[in-house]
């Protein structure tokens, strides 16, 4: 400790042109430290009725208190909200419980929780059963939004990427031409179009009267979507396993099925988590997209939140904190996915 | 069955059924657009758009037809893709090297830049500083003055309007032409002689800058000079940088530039530290070695994914839609297709673009890597 913190002294006078480095960042933050202080804490303020109870020399966290929940979930009925706390909770309590099983069943447990997600979000979130009315979700928004859409797309991506991957790698060339143009198309385009695909075109490619929710339009077209870049974070993976193995598990007379069921896949996906991580990350940050189709998560949320009379003028309050959560939780999965990482390359 | 039988038959079925699919689509799709009483087809291309545009580098008015506003769309797209791409590229490579400084100050700063943006949505960040430059920004009444030659204010960036006739055109290439061979030349000289070459892209654009703007000085270059001029409520003239470009660009340069860093330092740490300790003893200093020494050989572990974020940079440029900046999403995917109701001759077409670009890209980082493989050891 004593070592490195003396090597950091050392490292602020260690050339003329460090000196001079350290005196520009020591001016930059005697000019900004302050006002930042000023303006986030000293001055702020932190309880209000509304706008007027906030003063403009200081930040107005009040407007980010009141309009908090809102923020969480959307415009869901206020009355139905524990249903949401329920749906999100059922498959986290299952993923934290694989912390006290042995290592053997913690996989297939998480995996467990993973699928059980969309079933407890229809369940519970969307209602109409064991009593529960039906709650449109048309109302559904905020940061639950957010997370429904993340999670769903990125849960059923992995599917499809493996498929593809698997596809692409073919000896077949019709299965490996039709998996290779399907994922270089779907990432050469925007997100955006994608989206537009789902909530414009869409109607068209359907018979008329059938008619498909837009969030789930909006889920199934991110999903496809992100399939292709999961197919190239698996193929990745697949490319990693050492030949051998290939070779090895067809001497032992498994077909191709068997063979990827239980030897390559379970290894190449083992390889591929951080990169998983990594593509959750990304689309968790793309999720914001959905507010171009008129959707509300979070962002949409606090942006609209913005324009509310009782609250006008507190727009840097609130990209401040919907910064601060998407910061949050990227940078945690971040920290995760180079701590898996590292742990690989130990073994 | 065999192997190959089940190969055959897997194909088959396949291609029958992606068929099958492609041929439900067109049915339900001409049923549909039948029933809602529109017709399918590029004619409507034709027809006049009659909408404004707010900022086109191609001329451009109300009375031009949908395929010239697919055309400004694109311009726009490339517009502001290639000016952030050298914005993040000057970024990434700028906070990648502070990212390895021995000031701990410097690379924990640039640390708390990476980090900050790659963390936060790249639309929070745009949307951000298109509200910074609409609100915190002077009105056009107090609108900074950019040492004579522009203004900056709420509106915009404004800066003079050179409007060359076509031979000033050939002369004003003629210059960069001449400047490049002789810089080549002179640095190539420079290189047998002492070891060392010269900044070559940087002289390049310093002296034909000069000398262009010296020869339209004297009048040599037959063209016509428009400053920017303010009067109380508005300054006309010269062009105007509307503040959604501003913001696009300044939103995308510094969410990629975060990327490019760590590409950058990434791929100075692949680099044996043998290296800068062998450049440092021969006598070079701590920028020649890492000019001459560290990032040449840095440069094939940066350049792929280098290339593969300049795509991303064109792709997220159609985030430019949110904030209303002009750019293909907006006006063709936005507003043609609003007014025709052409959705999926308008999506296409918007796809093949981005798909063209990306096969462009993929093709330069294809031939990079082949070269790069071929010098390797």
């Amino acid at each position: 400790m004593n070592g490195k913190f003396m090597s950091f002294i050392r490292g602020l006078y260690a050339s003329p042109f460090s000196i001079a480095m350290t005196l520009f960042w020591a001016y930059l933050a005697f000019l900004t430290i302050p006002t930042v202080v000023n303006w986030a804490v000293i001055n702020a303020v932190f309880v209000a009725e509304d706008g007027d109870g906030c003063s403009r020399s200081g930040a107005c966290w009040a407007f980010i208190i009141a309009r908090f929940d809102d923020f969480v979930f959307g415009r869901y009925p206020e009355a139905e909200r524990w249903r949401i706390i329920v749906a999100f909770g059922l498959p986290l309590i299952l993923a934290l419980s694989s912390l006290i099983m042995s290592q053997k069943q913690r996989g297939k447990i998480l995996f467990g929780s993973i699928l059980l997600f969309p079933i407890s979000v229809l369940l519970f979130m969307y209602g109409g059963v064991l009593g529960m009315e039906v709650v449109e979700t048309r109302l559904w928004g905020g940061f639950a939004l957010t997370l429904v859409i993340a999670i769903s797309s990125i849960a059923s991506a992995l599917p499809i990427g493996i498929l593809l991957a698997l596809g692409r790698r073919s000896h077949m060339p019709v299965i490996a031409l039709v998996s290779t143009t399907f994922i270089e198309v779907a990432r050469s385009v925007p997100m955006i179009t994608v989206l537009f695909v789902a909530s414009i075109m869409f109607p068209f490619f359907v018979p008329e009267g059938v008619e498909v929710d837009k969030l789930l339009r909006t889920i199934i077209a991110v999903s496809l979507f992100a399939g292709a870049y999961m197919a190239e974070v698996i193929r990745g993976g697949l490319q990693a396993v050492d030949t051998g193995q290939y070779e090895a598990s067809a001497a032992m007379g498994h077909g191709y099925w068997q063979s990827m069921r239980f030897i390559i896949l379970p290894q190449a996906l083992r390889i591929s988590i951080p990169a998983i991580v990594n593509l959750f990350i990304g689309f968790f940050k793309d999720t914001t997209l959905v507010l171009v189709i008129g959707l509300f998560d979070l962002l949409n949320m606090v942006l609209s939140a913005t324009s509310d009379p009782k609250w006008l003028g507190f727009e840097v309050e609130g990209y401040v904190f919907a910064a601060a959560v998407y910061f949050i939780f990227c940078f945690g999965m971040g920290h995760y996915s180079r701590h898996l990482e590292a742990k690989q390359k130990q073994r | 069955m065999n192997r190959q039988q089940i190969s055959i038959v897997v194909q088959i079925s396949t291609i029958v059924g992606l068929c099958l699919f492609a041929w439900f689509l067109i049915v339900t799709t001409k049923a549909n657009l039948a029933a809602a009483g529109m017709s399918s087809g590029l004619g409507f291309l034709d027809e006049k758009a009659g909408f404004d545009v707010a900022f086109s580098l191609i001329e451009y008015s109300g009375d031009n037809t949908y395929w010239r506003v697919f055309l400004v769309g694109i311009t726009n797209t490339l517009l502001a893709s290639v000016i952030a791409i050298v914005g993040c590229t000057v970024i990434g490579f700028l906070v990648g090297i502070a990212l390895l400084s021995r000031n701990p100050l410097t690379a924990g700063v640039a640390r708390v830049y990476v980090e900050t943006f790659r963390n936060v949505p790249l639309l929070l960040n745009i949307l951000f500083w298109y509200f910074v430059i609409l609100n915190l920004f002077p009105r056009v009444a107090d609108s900074f003055d950019l040492f004579g030659i522009g203004f900056l204010n709420q509106r915009g960036l404004y800066l003079p309007l050179i409007e060359a006739t076509p031979l000033g055109r050939l002369i004003m290439l003629a210059v960069v032409v001449v400047t490049s061979i002789g810089v080549f030349n002179y640095s190539k000289r420079q290189t047998e002689v002492t070891g060392f070459g010269i900044f070559r892209t940087g002289w390049i654009a310093l002296i034909s800058c000069t000398v262009i703007a010296l020869l339209l000085w004297i009048g040599v270059i037959g063209a016509e000079v428009e400053m920017p001029a303010k009067s109380r409520f508005n300054i006309t003239g010269g062009i105007s940088i509307i503040p959604e470009l501003v913001a696009l660009i300044v939103g995308l340069s510094i969410y990629h530039g975060a990327f490019v860093a760590e590409y950058v330092r990434g791929g100075l740490l692949s680099v044996a530290k043998g290296q800068s300790e062998a450049a440092l003893s021969t006598g070079l200093t701590d920028w020649q070695s890492m000019r001459l020494v560290i990032l040449p050989q840095a440069m094939r572990v940066i350049i792929p994914p280098y290339i593969s974020n300049n795509l991303n940079v064109v792709k997220n440029s159609s985030l430019g839609a949110a904030i209303a900046f002009p750019e293909l999403v907006n006006i063709f995917a936005g507003t043609s297709l609003n007014q025709t109701g052409r959705a999926i001759e308008i999506v296409l077409m918007v796809m093949a673009f981005y798909f063209t670009i990306s096969m462009l890209i993929s093709l330069v980082l294809n031939i990079y890597n082949k070269k790069v493989q071929f010098n390797e050891r």
